[in-house]
C-alpha cells in the first residue's frame, strides 16, 4: 500500500505525519512510517528540531525563520529541500488542522 | 556538514535496534524441515506474561518501531492477544508470523480491527505437494484457509511469505498472482541453514543457476518484500531494493523465547548468545554493552574476499549461513554468486559445522521428506 502524499509548499503548514514514529539518534534521527513501513533518515539534529517545531509555525518557511534561522538563502534553501523530500517520503504532512495549530508555549 | 553514508552510520550501530525478531514460544504445531529455531516443544523456562508485557515496556522506552512476532507458532501461547495488544497500546508496532492454523473467522476478523498490526502468512509452495514437502501434511491447506479467513474479514495487504528453495523458485510468478487474488503482499526471504535448516540447506537451497534467476525476478518485481534478506545477490550487478548489509546486532536481534538476546533470527548458537534479558539492566543493557554486539558494530574485515571487486556489492553474504556452514565468517558466503565457496564448502567434513545449541523438537518427530511428491 503506498498512501498518497502531499506536495511541499513551503508557504503552506505542515506537521510531523500521524502513524510516523520519530527516534532520536546520535545522527539526527529515524523515522518510520506505520502504514508504508518506509524507514527514513534525519541526517542532523537541526533538521530534527525543525520537523518537531513545524506545528508551531503557520508555514514551513517560518518554522524554518524562526528555529534554523539560517544566515544565507543557500542555507535555508538546504532545509526547504529537505523538508520537501520528508513530504515526499510522508514523513510531514500539510497541516489541516488549522485551528488546532497552538502557539505551544512551555510553563514557566 | 559533513556526516559519513548512512549505511556506514547504521553498521556502527544504533541507540536501539529498528526492529527486532521476538520468537514467543517454542511450541509449533507444525515440524518444518528448515525451521530456524527448531521448533516443537515449548521451553519449561518461556517467559511468563508478566514477564512478556514487561518487555512490551522496555521496547516502547527505547523507541523500537515495531517487533517481528514469531516461534515456534506465536498464536499457540494463550496470552498471544494480550501481548499484541500491549505492544500496539504503547505504540510499538507488530508484524507477526504465523502457519495461519489458529486464524479462524473470528480470528481474522479481530486482526482486521487492529491498528499497527501486520502478518505473514508462512507458504514454502504454491501448491500442497511443494508445501507440504517442506512444511507438513495439511499445512497448505490450512494456510489457504487462514487466508480465506483474512479475505473475507477484510483484512488487507497481509503478506504471503515464502522461503525461497530450489522447489519453489519457479512458482514466483504464480505467487504474485495467488498474492493479488488476495490483496496481499509477497514476501520471498533468503533460506537459510539455521535450526532444522542444518540439515535441509544443502537439498533445498538454490543451485548458482536460480540464484541468478531470483535476482532477476526480484529486480522485475521491486514491490515483493524481501527483508533485505537477498544482498548477497548484488554482486550479480545493480543492487536490489533495501538495505546492502547484514545487520545483526546493529540493527535488528532476535529475542527468544527464554529470554535469551541474539544477534539476529539465524544464529541461535551460544557464540552469538548477547546474554539474557531476565538479568540486571534488562534488553536495553545488552543492546548498549554486550561484547558480542560491540564487537559485530566494529569494522569487519573483507578476509577472504578483500581481492573480490565485488566484495563493496555484496558485503560477503550472510553471517548465520557461513557460520552454519561450517565457513570462515571473514570469507565468502557459501551462496556466492561467482562460487569462490564451492571449494571451501566442499572441505567441510561431515559433522564438522557447527550444530545449533538447542533442540526443541518433538521427539520420535520424523523429518518431512524432502523429495516433492508427484501429484497422484
Amino acid at each position: 500500500m503506498v498512501a498518497a502524499t502531499d506536495t511541499f509548499v513551503a508557504a503552506e503548514p505542515w506537521i510531523l505525519s500521524t502513524n510516523v514514529g520519530l527516534r532520536p539518534e546520535p545522527f539526527g534521527a529515524l523515522a518510520y512510517h506505520f502504514d508504508t513501513r518506509r524507514l527514513v533518515f534525519l541526517k542532523s539534529p537541526t533538521l530534527v528540531s525543525l520537523v518537531r517545531g513545524l506545528a508551531q509555525h503557520d508555514s514551513a518557511a517560518q518554522a524554518i525563520d524562526a528555529i534554523v534561522a539560517p544566515s544565507t538563502d543557500a542555507a535555508a534553501n538546504s532545509y526547504t529541500k529537505a523538508l520537501a523530500s520528508l513530504a515526499e517520503a510522508g514523513v510531514i504532512e500539510r497541516n489541516r488542522t488549522e485551528r488546532n495549530r497552538t502557539t505551544e508555549k512551555s510553563d514557566p | 556538514m559533513s556526516v559519513p553514508a548512512l549505511v556506514e552510520q547504521l553498521k556502527g550501530g544504533l541507540d536501539a535496534p529498528i526492529c527486532l525478531t521476538w520468537e514467543l514460544t517454542y511450541a509449533c504445531n507444525l515440524a518444518c524441515v528448515h525451521c530456524l529455531s527448531s521448533s516443537g516443544r515449548r521451553d519449561p523456562d518461556e517467559l511468563s506474561t508478566e514477564e512478556a508485557l514487561a518487555v512490551v515496556d522496555q521496547l516502547a522506552e527505547l523507541q523500537v518501531f515495531y517487533v517481528n512476532i514469531g516461534g515456534g507458532e506465536p498464536m499457540i501461547r494463550r496470552d498471544f492477544f494480550e501481548i499484541v495488544d500491549h505492544c500496539i497500546d504503547q505504540n510499538v508496532g507488530v508484524k507477526f508470523s504465523t502457519n495461519g492454523a489458529f486464524i479462524d473467522q473470528e480470528a481474522a476478523e479481530r486482526f482486521a480491527a487492529m491498528e499497527l498490526l501486520d502478518i505473514q502468512i508462512s507458504l514454502d509452495g504454491i501448491d500442497p505437494e511443494t508445501n507440504d514437502a517442506v512444511r507438513g501434511e495439511g499445512s497448505w491447506q490450512s494456510a489457504v484457509a487462514a487466508m480465506d479467513h483474512l479475505k473475507s474479514a477484510g483484512f488487507k495487504n497481509f503478506k504471503i511469505s515464502i522461503v525461497a528453495t530450489r522447489h519453489n523458485v519457479d512458482q514466483l510468478d504464480q505467487y504474485a498472482e495467488l498474492a493479488r487474488s488476495y490483496e496481499a503482499q509477497l514476501r520471498v526471504t533468503r533460506l537459510r541453514p539455521s535450526g532444522r535448516g542444518v540439515d535441509s540447506y544443502h537439498d533445498l537451497r538454490l543451485s548458482h543457476d536460480q540464484q541468478r534467476q531470483i535476482y532477476h525476478w526480484l529486480q522485475r518485481n521491486p514491490e515483493v518484500l524481501t527483508g533485505d534478506s537477498f544482498f548477497h545477490l548484488n554482486a550479480l550487478g545493480e543492487s536490489l531494493p533495501g538495505l546492502n548489509m547484514c545487520g545483526a546486532g546493529r540493527i535488528v536481534c532476535l529475542i527468544d523465547p527464554i529470554g535469551d538476546v541474539y544477534a539476529c533470527p539465524f544464529v541461535i548458537h551460544d557464540q552469538f548468545n548477547a546474554g539474557n534479558l531476565r538479568n540486571e539492566g534488562g534488553f536495553a543493557h545488552i543492546w548498549q554493552n554486550s561484547a558480542l554486539f560491540t564487537e559485530l558494530r566494529e569494522p569487519e574485515s573483507a578476509g577472504a574476499c578483500g581481492s573480490c571487486g565485488s566484495y563493496d556489492a555484496c558485503q560477503g553474504g550472510c553471517m548465520a549461513t557461513k557460520f552454519f556452514t561450517g565457513l570462515p565468517l571473514d570469507g565468502p558466503d557459501p551462496d556466492c554468486v561467482w562460487g569462490h565457496a564451492d571449494e571451501a564448502l566442499a572441505a567441510v567434513g561431515a559433522g564438522q559445522a557447527p550444530r545449533p545449541s538447542q533442540d526443541h523438537s518433538k521427539p520420535g518427530s520424523q523429518p518431512v521428506a524432502l523429495s516433492v511428491k508427484p501429484r497422484s
